[in-house]
């Protein structure tokens, strides 16, 4: 009888619940945040929420998908019907922030053959200048030995 | 004397006699093991009612929302598996077009009268391919396809159709071959891999992925018979319309498990002797054959 007391109340102090800690900046979760440099690998960690809901293209634009767009479709009109399911770009300071969300490898122009995105991942009739203040190609992918007439002769990324 | 002579069991119980009993304290860290989190404090968590207290509140990581301050406005949109998912699976590669190449002809960079695959394209140093970045080689494009005026012999790993046609339209051949990671280094730095001592390595067969496009003709893959291409060489010439020139004098071909023209795998190469040693072993003879399947199965 004393055993099984004993025995039980051992049982029910064990599964006491735990008491949630209230969140605050330091409880936020690692892949939400913006880590600089990670204590076990001693480099920058890109965020995955980014990485998750954003695409990168060549030419430094994100993209996004809609929220919402499989919700409640049937109380839609047509016209949210069709571009809902667009993808939208980022403006100028979100750009800014999800690079910097970023390590180096995402921020990589990349080039997949029968890639969907290649025809945006140049931009075309833009008058702003053509390279950074490094001397690199802002939105087209750089050639090899290549001058600037025959670039635009033969490419149409300029 | 007494220390021999005593058995292992009574000097088991005399360690344990002499040791002292086990403490909580002795189950703890040593001091400094762990390092604790940063102790919130309460201005931490201020909102910023005032104008002082919006100076002295710590601040929020980047994309937070000021007034949502646990909801960051790039979680607001759904997740997207065409965007990134793949990322580890995929397979870039590093666009080289007909007018660059052109280019790189005319400036004497590339010998078009020998064969130009990764190894050429490389020592060129124009072209930076990492392996351990999945890049795998070169995608050969159709820009400058109208007015490519050299015959070549090249080996890519991707090719367009356009592509395809311009260089046998001014009397060239094109390949496309897969290279797996190991070869792909040894190509890619040859005097590296010379250097170190390594053994040419065997190029192996393409993932199930890959292995209908290096199958098919209209690639012109390395897997495919010599008599498909040829067919599909002239059936592409009737379909854009022009004539084909005569077909050129054609050196070999590499092997389908070949890395380096002229260099058998399972070699090894020396640069101070300028010699190429081939392996003597049966066995390792066997391993490097090209019929090693075949003697297997048979």
């Amino acid at each position: 009888m004393l055993g099984k007391t004993a025995l039980s109340t051992l049982c029910a102090s064990r599964q006491a619940p735990i008491t949630l800690a209230a969140r605050g900046i330091a409880n936020i979760p690692a892949h939400e945040y913006h880590i600089r440099f990670d204590q076990k690998v001693g480099r920058k960690r890109p965020a995955q929420d980014v990485l998750d809901r954003f695409k990168r293209l060549n030419n430094g634009m994100w993209i996004h998908a809609h929220p919402g767009r499989h919700k409640l479709r049937y109380m839609k009109d047509e016209t949210w019907q069709k571009t809902s399911l667009y993808y939208e770009t980022c403006t100028k300071e979100q750009c800014e922030i999800l690079d910097k969300l970023m390590t180096p490898y995402w921020l990589r122009p990349k080039h997949y053959p029968n890639d969907p995105y290649s025809a945006y991942n140049v931009r075309h009739n833009v008058t702003s200048p053509r390279v950074d203040d490094r001397g690199n190609f802002v939105r087209e992918r750089k050639k090899v030995l290549m001058d600037d007439s025959t670039s635009k002769r033969f490419f149409k990324d300029c | 004397m007494s220390q021999a002579a005593r058995s292992a069991k009574e000097r088991a119980l005399q360690i344990v006699e002499q040791a002292s009993r086990i403490r909580i304290q002795d189950a703890r860290d040593n001091i400094g093991a762990r390092t604790t989190g940063r102790q919130l404090k309460k201005g931490h968590n201020q909102m910023g009612h005032t104008q002082g207290a919006l100076e002295r509140a710590a601040k929020p990581p980047l994309g937070w929302i000021w007034g949502d301050f646990f909801r960051p406005w790039q979680r607001m949109y759904p997740g997207e598996k065409l965007f990134n998912a793949d990322i580890n699976t995929r397979r870039e590669y590093i666009p080289l077009s007909l007018v660059e190449l052109a280019r790189l002809i005319d400036l004497g960079w590339i010998n078009p009268r020998q064969p130009i695959d990764i190894s050429t394209l490389c020592t060129t140093q124009k072209f930076q391919i990492n392996p351990k970045m999945r890049q795998y080689g070169f995608d050969l494009t159709e820009e400058g396809a109208d007015s490519f005026p050299y015959s070549i012999d090249i080996e890519v790993q991707y090719a367009t159709p356009s592509a395809i046609a311009a260089v046998e339209k001014a009397g060239g051949r094109v390949r496309t071959a897969y290279y797996d990671v190991e070869s792909l280094e040894a190509a890619i730095n040859p005097k590296c891999w010379f250097e170190a001592g390594k053994v040419v390595p065997k190029r192996k067969q393409p993932p199930q992925s890959l292995l209908e496009y290096y199958m098919d003709a209209k690639n012109r893959g390395y897997l495919c018979e010599e008599q498909e291409i040829e067919k599909e060489r002239a059936l592409s010439a009737q379909i854009r319309g022009y004539t084909l020139p005569p077909p050129p004098s054609s050196a070999a071909l590499k092997a389908v498990d070949q890395v380096f023209h002229g260099i058998p795998s399972g070699s090894v190469v020396s640069l101070a002797d300028r010699k190429v040693f081939v392996t003597k072993n049966e066995l390792h003879r066997e391993y490097y054959s090209s019929r090693r399947a075949d003697k297997l199965y048979s």
